[in-house]
């Protein structure tokens, strides 16, 4: 599998930390991890460069997981980069609104390495 | 599962961090109960907690958050807005939270305390039904700031220069003045030149400030006190061989060594310089907590009370800080439990209900002011003489010489104040003898002033850090070598808080 690089954006340095170390205990081969802590530095990172993966929480100062999404999603040259929401709740409507948006599934907290091997593996595979 | 001990430390530094925040927006939330901003923000915190505490296993700990946090929601979905007692319920479980992660810091766990009676007061809040408010959307409360994240925080003359209220040639000839060693600030030099308007400087220094703000949000790491502690210590040590180097290097007649020494003497002087500057906080970090005990202090006496804060930014070393805490808060405590008086009473004075504690720092010439006023009932002079009197501690001839700055603070003398109908009366005293010692300490000066039925204000006056020993170069020989001193007593100092 080629190495991935990934964009995690989370308010919390402690769940950016986590979602890292996940990643890593699934088994995936990481390029680069980029971490931004609101929406609006995260699309700068995006803007600057090859990204293959981006998790993004929702909840966030500045600019939230929603705004960044639609965003992204409107950024020539990112729009297609699969985004995977981080949320605690699977039903919280804002959830809905992010897969209407374009982002390609969610993982909910509390997570195991498990779960995101096979999230990150189904997004990857189509 | 995830391994988590690594996270656990982190967790606790950001959670610490967050609730301190948390506890200040609480309190302005009561004061702005529509604010969807700030409700925005609590939410996110406690929902950040929750979230994480999943990962790291502290089950208690998540279900306050989350009782918290669901009662958190239905405040945001305008279920019912808040009201005294919700915010009650919000400070108890950011108490409970603050209890389960000292626990989980000493322990690992967190904590054998039952919560389930805070939980279900949380969950089970029903609020007083009340017709929900549509909000008219307000465009301008969630604008982004639009600055662009500078490499570095532009100089005032940088700024000026690119403003274009002053020519360079005249920003240069002020630095000149400064090189030569005029020791005004570049705008006043400036100003008095009539090279610029003071309303320019004005406007320049307010964009360095924004600058500088987004610069250090987007440029600050975070460090173990200790580790800064120990530099400062280093740096101390260096400043006293520095000066050792010095005094021989004088009785050596040798030009290079000499020239060798005076730099190795700046770097030193810079360095010492650079580490204090490290270990400096705005005096925020300790304010921000005494809001929470006004609120909590007027509630429990029925009085109403209004914090405004001037100079929140004014940043002192960290060690300064520390000792000022429990003066701080005895200052505080007085001026609400004894200088304020109930609404009942302000208006029957002709005052506003609400009273006002004015928290205020600036920095002037290599010190901090700090001050803390009320408009309370202010101290009756005529009893502070009577009671020193009374006590022995002054002749009822000298009181009655005495000049009314003078008398004032007799109330700093210990043994003053033992006798509660003092206080009760007229409005402070309880340990004022404590803060003075406690501020002496660590070499500042405390005085108060007050008018009978217009307020107190209990002034401190601090230096800027708590270097016993001043790091510029010896001026001379002599006075250098018994030098070894003062650093041991200044970390005694230090040690002891």
């Amino acid at each position: 599998m080629k190495k991935l690089s990934v964009l995690i954006i989370d308010d919390s340095s402690v769940m950016r930390k986590i979602v890292e170390r996940s990643l890593r205990q699934a088994g995936l081969k990481l390029d680069r991890v980029m971490e931004a802590d609101n929406g609006a530095d995260a699309l700068n990172m995006v803007q600057g460069g090859a990204i293959d993966l981006i998790f993004s929480d929702i909840n966030m100062p500045k600019m939230d997981g929603i705004e960044f999404l639609r965003q992204v999603r409107a950024t020539e040259g990112a729009k297609a980069i699969p985004i995977l929401m981080i949320t605690t709740d699977g039903t919280e409507p804002k959830v809905l609104e992010a897969i209407s948006l374009g982002a390609r599934g969610y993982i909910r907290k509390p997570f195991s390495s498990d779960q995101v091997r096979q999230q990150v593996a189904e997004v990857l595979a189509t | 599962m995830i391994e988590n001990d690594d996270f656990v430390k982190e967790f606790l530094v950001e959670s610490n961090e967050n609730l301190d925040q948390l506890d200040r927006d609480l309190i302005e939330l009561e004061k702005n109960p529509a604010s969807r901003e700030i409700l925005s923000r609590i939410f996110r915190t406690v929902h950040t907690i929750k979230g994480t505490t999943g990962f790291l296993g502290f089950s208690k700990l998540g279900s306050v958050a989350h009782a918290g946090e669901s009662l958190l929601s239905r405040l945001r979905d305008g279920d019912f807005s808040l009201t005294p007692q919700i915010a009650n319920y919000l400070l108890a479980m950011v108490d409970a939270v603050r209890e389960m992660l000292a626990a989980i810091e000493a322990t690992g766990q967190d904590g054998g305390q039952d919560y389930t009676r805070l939980v279900g007061a949380l969950q089970g809040f029903q609020g007083a039904p009340q017709a929900r408010q549509e909000e008219a959307p307000k465009p301008g409360q969630e604008e982004e700031v639009g600055l662009e994240t500078p490499s570095g925080p532009l100089l005032l003359g940088q700024i000026l220069s690119q403003s274009g209220h002053v020519s360079d040639a005249e920003i240069e000839a002020a630095l000149q003045a400064q090189r030569a060693g005029d020791p005004r600030h570049l705008g006043e030099i400036l100003v008095e030149r009539g090279a610029i308007s003071p309303a320019a400087v004005r406007e320049a220094i307010e964009k360095q400030k924004q600058q500088q703000a987004v610069y250090y949000a987007a440029n600050t790491i975070r460090v173990d006190v200790y580790q800064l502690d120990k530099l400062m210590d280093l740096a101390g040590e260096l400043v006293l061989a520095r000066n050792e180097i010095m005094r021989l290097a004088a009785a050596q007649q040798d030009a290079c060594l000499l020239g060798a020494s005076q730099r190795l003497s700046r770097i030193t002087r810079e360095l010492h310089e650079g580490v204090t500057r490290a270990r400096m906080q705005p005096i925020d970090s300790l304010w921000s907590k005494l809001l929470r005990l006004v609120r909590d202090l007027a509630q429990s006496c029925g009085k109403r009370v209004r914090v405004e804060m001037e100079g929140r930014e004014t940043r002192l070393d960290r060690a300064i800080i520390e000792a000022l805490k429990d003066s701080l808060v005895h200052a505080v405590r007085n001026a609400v439990d004894h200088g304020i008086e109930t609404p009942e009473q302000r208006i029957r004075a002709g005052k506003p209900a609400e009273g006002l504690l004015t928290l205020s720092a600036f920095q002037e010439s290599g010190q901090v002011r700090i001050e803390i006023s009320d408009d309370g009932a202010g101290i009756n002079l005529a009893r502070v003489k009577q009671k020193a009197i009374d006590r022995g501690l002054v002749t009822p001839e000298q009181a009655a010489s005495m000049p009314k700055r003078e008398a004032m603070n007799l109330i700093f003398l210990p043994g003053f104040s033992t006798a509660a109908e003092i206080t009760n009366v007229s409005g402070r005293g309880v340990g004022l003898d404590v803060v003075r010692t406690d501020v002496e300490k660590i070499g500042g000066a405390v005085e108060i002033e007050s008018e009978a039925g217009r307020g107190s204000a209990l002034k401190i006056t601090v230096p800027l850090t708590l270097a016993l020993l001043s790091a510029s170069s010896p001026s001379d020989a002599a006075s250098v070598s018994p030098c070894v001193r003062p650093v041991t007593q200044a970390r005694k100092a230090e040690g002891r808080r």
